[in-house]
């Protein structure tokens, strides 16, 4: 019982780490795969000095230092949550010297637990928890400064903490300053000189003023952060709320009464616990976190997992969508299994060019795997581009250099393989590839490099948005072993709904080596381009299973009869190309345009 | 405890290479150098030609540089980097004469003395303060972290002139000064708060991007030499992408027209032979007089199947500042399609003497082509020929004058065939081309092998630009945009 008198506090808060460590290990990894994906940390003086050129740029340091062990996403996972972990510790170190009850224990959680739910916003960057930490350190410093140095020594402190932490830590020395203002004024027993509160708040918006002086950025990111948000030009409020919070809850939590620890700590335990669990799983479930879930499982070739979510819950939005059927065709399965899953058209084969850092990845990586390097790389280099902190990509940088490496660019591959054998886990990578250059054997005989330089096309064309079954065609008429451009040739027609032009692919495919059978969507098609101009299977020239002619006079069955019969939108018949081509008739959006203006 | 400040001293001075070639070998051929600056031509007044040898990895550099009119200087380290000042008063004390490198590189202990290699320092001095240019990672559509910054040509120091960094999301492009002088420049803001950003009389107009009667925006400028005017192009342009290796991006126009702007009215000056709608008429440059306006113009092609017959002549029409009024007749003064070819970006020198203009196999925009040549036209004979002393087998293009018209800056994808570089050379009476040289940087090596960004638009500017960053930066948040009307 001692034991527990003595150690529940810590033991509550191990607990609590863990649960943090576990929640981004498990269900949140994919956000610890994008934060590492959205950074290169180097170590370099100039990246050191880099990162220190700005304010709030020691944060930003460590953070990105961080940050790279998501690499290893376990080891990642643990760095957070001994982030959390200090966190909380501190917060509550720091109530706990504005002499708040032990009761109150569970009460410092919940600057942590929302800070975690806020995280789950994925362009929350991890720099602003580290700035919230080393500014609560301060904020501890000053208690000591406040209660046992003399007034010279408090003035010196202020003089000295509040522009350092501003250019170390960046806006979170407001956090700093509203601390010892309110301090000053809530600790009138202390005989602190209410001018050090004035001072204080002048001197912090002053320091802000005089770093403008030097800094392009326009005041509100100096004021608002340069680096807390993925996204320059955005402030979001539940930042200003955290700092906030940080700065006033040690004084709302001395203000609480003396309660028993045996009714209030468990009804605090099981809020808080209850508030925090709900809080975090509202913020995480998003379909922004369900888009990069998807990404993630790209970057880890995990096709199974893929095709698995998809079938637990069916992907909509196109870049979900083209994710579910690029791990199809991984597996072989995109023409066996492609109306299984919900088809937007085109798009969800080769969703439009955004410019954003995400929706390129996987498009990149599809025509990566199709032997469309050239395009491939664009996509690659354009999400690089689009990161909005201009952070470098440690995974996108390795897929340009792979590009460069396979069109025989060594010079830039060389220059860009410098960059990255600067860094901890693509060193490694780094210097095998710079090993590699120039060897054009060792280059040919590398199983993916030497692949794709099979299928790269030697005639050129212009890539065109609205073309891409002219496209697939160039690419799998050069090399009739890229059966993956086959079959994205002949998704994309039958997605497109183009029967024409499908009847008019589909004898190339003699030469993709089908020795099983005929997938499955193609027979489906053949079938109902037979049925259209026939009244029986007699004659038909194709190796069609009796399978799908059996279900195909179901369907012809069901159809004729009830439209909205039931029959049709379950499986198997809802699986079929022939419900896609008549029942689901949502038209694919037009909303791609020949090209793009510039200027 | 003081042994241990021996100690670190003695391993401080062993790690820094500052030993003296001793038993040297000599060997007969030249030293492995990047940038390669044998033989090259500089003005006296430039940035110290600092070096680094490359291929095998090498222990110390001892380089001696002596002055055909006398004065050394030296340089012992890992790569020759040589004192500002003493770098300095060799150029200007062999102004006209020449440098003599000897470089002697240890290995292993082992020193080996290459054979020597020269540097002209020209008669003629560069005149300018610096390069003004943009910076920005060579990509496709979408643009990070860039800018417009401005260099010290007889330092390393660059300094921003406008960073990105002060309005989120802006894409800065074609800084273009009025023959060098900074009083006036105007450059363009694309993005979600475009504008055409016009500055004289010490403050900055910002124009709305876009004008319904020019079916577009302002894109190529070019002051007249008076500053009343600046000649600008405006041009529906498109990208496409390449599928082969060698190739990457095809930028060509599906409509362009010349125009003139007049900045203290506002007025945009249209005429009819300059916006033909068989025709397309683009990169504008005024005659250093004023009273020509030298143009761009090919066939109207059909896009995109066409865009290889896209094949641009160099035009001029006749120009009169006093009531801004244009001639009534085009003549072509260099006829690139009859050779197969497209000539762009026409730069006439300042002394009237020239007309440096890009030649490439067709379009308008040669910077991704990789055939592309600078070609020199005397307009005193009519005769043209490609600049093959300064000249690449990877892209050259993209030229700009000195004020007095001795030297010439363009941009170049020689080094690794992607990242432009900034090359500078010069330009004799008799029209003799030097072999350029790479904006020198210190350490330049490790520089240019970091540097991620290319070198777009530059050009002399004969002082420091400047601008009020934040300022800028709000008013192009702002978008208060004042409008441009037709005359």
């Amino acid at each position: 019982m001692k034991y527990i008198q003595r150690y529940w506090k810590i033991v509550v808060s191990v607990v609590f780490a863990i649960a943090v460590a576990v929640f981004w290990a498990l269900p949140a990894v994919s956000l610890l795969s994008y934060h590492e994906q959205y950074q290169l940390f180097l170590f370099t003086a100039d990246y050191f000095r880099e990162r220190l050129a700005v304010p709030g740029g020691l944060a930003d340091y460590i953070a990105e230092f961080i940050t790279q062990w998501n690499y290893i996403f376990v080891v990642g996972a643990m760095l957070l949550a001994l982030l959390f972990f200090v966190f909380q510790r501190l917060t509550w170190r720091i109530a706990k010297g504005e002499e708040t009850a032990d009761v109150w224990y569970p009460l410092s959680f919940v600057p942590a637990i929302l800070m975690l739910a806020y995280m789950c916003d994925a362009n929350v960057m991890p720099s602003f928890l580290v700035a919230l930490v080393l500014v609560q350190l301060l904020m501890l410093l000053w208690q000591k400064v406040a209660c046992g140095a003399n007034s010279v020594v408090r003035v010196a402190f202020i003089v000295v903490a509040l522009p350092l932490s501003y250019w170390l830590l960046g806006p979170v020395m407001f956090i700093l300053a509203a601390y010892i203002f309110i301090y000053v004024l809530a600790n009138k027993s202390r005989r602190l000189s209410p001018w050090i509160a004035v001072v204080a708040a002048i001197y912090a918006v002053a320091t802000v003023l005089f770093v403008a002086q030097f800094r392009p950025e326009p005041l509100y990111r100096l004021f608002g952060g340069l680096n807390y948000y993925r996204f320059p030009a955005y402030i979001p409020w539940p930042q200003v709320g955290m700092m906030v919070l940080t700065a006033v809850l040690p004084f709302l939590l001395r203000l609480l009464p003396a309660a028993k620890a045996k009714i209030a700590i468990p009804i605090q335990i099981i809020s808080v616990v209850a508030g925090g669990c709900a809080l975090v799983f509202f913020s995480f479930r998003t379909i922004a976190n369900e888009i990069i879930d998807y990404d993630y499982l790209v970057r880890m070739h995990a096709w199974g997992k893929i095709i698995e979510k998809a079938e637990k819950k069916q992907p909509t939005t196109p870049l979900e969508v083209s994710c579910v059927n690029f791990a199809l065709s991984q597996k072989g399965q995109l023409c066996d299994r492609l109306f299984e899953f919900y088809q937007n058209g085109g798009e969800g084969l080769f969703p439009t060019f955004t410019r954003d850092m995400l929706s390129p990845i996987s498009t990149g990586e599809i025509f990566y795997t199709l032997g469309m390097v050239n395009d491939a790389e664009r996509y690659f280099f354009e999400a690089q581009q689009a990161i909005p902190n201009f952070r470098r990509s440690g995974r996108l940088c390795q897929q340009i250099i792979s590009c460069e490496i396979i069109n025989g660019n060594y010079s830039v591959a060389r220059k860009l393989l410098h960059e990255l054998s600067h860094s901890l886990f693509y060193s490694r990578w780094a210097d095998e590839r710079l090993a590699m250059l120039g060897n054009e054997k060792k280059i040919n005989a590398d199983p993916v490099y030497g692949r794709l330089r099979k299928f790269r096309v030697s005639k050129d064309y212009l890539f065109s948005d609205t073309e891409m079954d002219q496209m697939l065609g160039l690419v799998y008429t050069h090399c009739y072993q890229n059966r993956n451009a086959y079959e994205y040739l002949m998704a994309y027609e039958l997605v497109q709904r183009d029967m024409t032009k499908f009847m008019e692919y589909y004898p190339i495919g003699r030469f993709a080596g089908y020795t099983d059978h005929i997938p499955y969507a193609i027979q489906q098609a053949l079938v109902y381009d037979w049925t259209q101009r026939h009244g029986s299977f007699d004659g038909m020239p194709y190796s069609i299973e009796p399978q799908w002619q059996q279900l195909m006079v179901q369907f012809i069955q069901a159809y004729m009869s009830n439209r909205e019969s039931p029959v049709l939108s379950t499986p198997p018949l809802s699986n079929t190309f022939w419900n896609y081509m008549l029942i689901n008739k949502r038209k694919a959006k037009g909303t791609k345009k020949e090209s793009k203006e510039v200027y | 405890m003081k042994k241990i400040y021996v100690y670190m001293m003695a391993a401080m001075m062993l790690a820094s290479c500052t030993e003296k070639p001793e038993n040297v070998t000599k060997v007969d051929k030249l030293p492995a150098i990047f940038p390669d600056y044998s033989g090259v031509t500089i003005p006296d007044g430039i940035a110290p030609m600092d070096f680094n040898v490359t291929g095998d990895d090498c222990d110390c550099v001892d380089v001696t540089v002596k002055g055909s009119k006398g004065g050394e200087v030296h340089s012992n380290g890992d790569y020759a980097k040589f004192d500002l000042d003493e770098w300095h008063s060799l150029t200007q004390q062999n102004k006209g004469g020449a440098l003599t490198f000897t470089v002697c590189v240890e290995k292993d202990g082992k020193w080996t003395q290459y054979k020597d290699f020269t540097m002209t320092v020209s008669p003629y001095a560069i005149g300018d303060w610096g390069l003004t240019y943009r910076r920005i990672a060579p990509g496709y559509e979408v643009y990070g972290h860039m800018g417009i910054y401005q260099r010290d040509l007889s330092t390393f120091d660059e300094t921003p002139i406008f960073d990105n960094l002060a309005a989120p999301g802006a894409c800065v492009n074609c800084h273009t000064p009025n023959r060098t002088n900074p009083d006036q420049y105007t450059f363009h803001v694309r993005g979600e708060h475009g504008a055409t950003v016009v500055h004289r009389d010490g403050k900055e107009e910002l124009l709305k991007a876009k004008n319904d009667s020019i079916h577009g925006s302002m894109v190529y400028p070019y002051w007249h030499p008076s500053g009343k005017y600046c000649a600008y192009s405006t041009n529906n342009t498109h990208q496409s992408f390449h599928s082969v290796r060698s190739e990457r991006i095809e930028v060509f126009d599906q409509s362009s027209d010349v125009f003139v702007y007049e900045p203290s009215t506002h007025q945009l000056i249209l005429d009819s032979l300059l916006m033909t709608k068989d025709h397309y008429e683009t990169y504008p440059a005024f005659s250093p007089d004023g009273r020509t306006l030298y143009f761009c113009s090919s066939t109207a092609e059909p896009i995109p199947s066409g865009y290889k017959d896209i094949k641009y002549n160099i035009c001029k029409i006749a120009f009169n500042p006093d009531n801004g009024t244009f001639g009534t007749r085009v003549d072509t003064i260099f006829n690139a399609r009859k050779m197969g070819k497209s000539a762009t970006h026409p730069r006439p020198s300042y002394d009237g003497r020239y007309l440096m203009f890009t030649m490439s196999d067709y379009g308008c925009f040669p910077i991704w082509h990789k055939e592309a040549d600078n070609w020199l036209l005397d307009l005193r004979t009519g005769k043209a020929q490609p600049m093959t002393a300064a000249n690449s087998d990877n892209t050259d293009s993209w030229h700009n004058w000195s004020t007095n018209s001795h030297w010439f800056v363009f941009t170049s994808r020689r080094g690794d065939g992607l990242y432009t570089r900034l090359y500078i050379a010069s330009v004799d009476d008799k029209g003799n081309v030097s072999k350029p040289f790479l904006l020198p940087q210190e350490n330049p090596l490790d520089y240019y092998d970091k540097l991620l960004d290319s070198y777009n638009t530059p050009d002399f500017t004969t002082k420091p630009v400047k601008l009020d960053e934040r300022e800028m930066g709000r008013q192009i948040n702002s978008d208060n945009r004042t409008a441009t009307k037709v005359r």
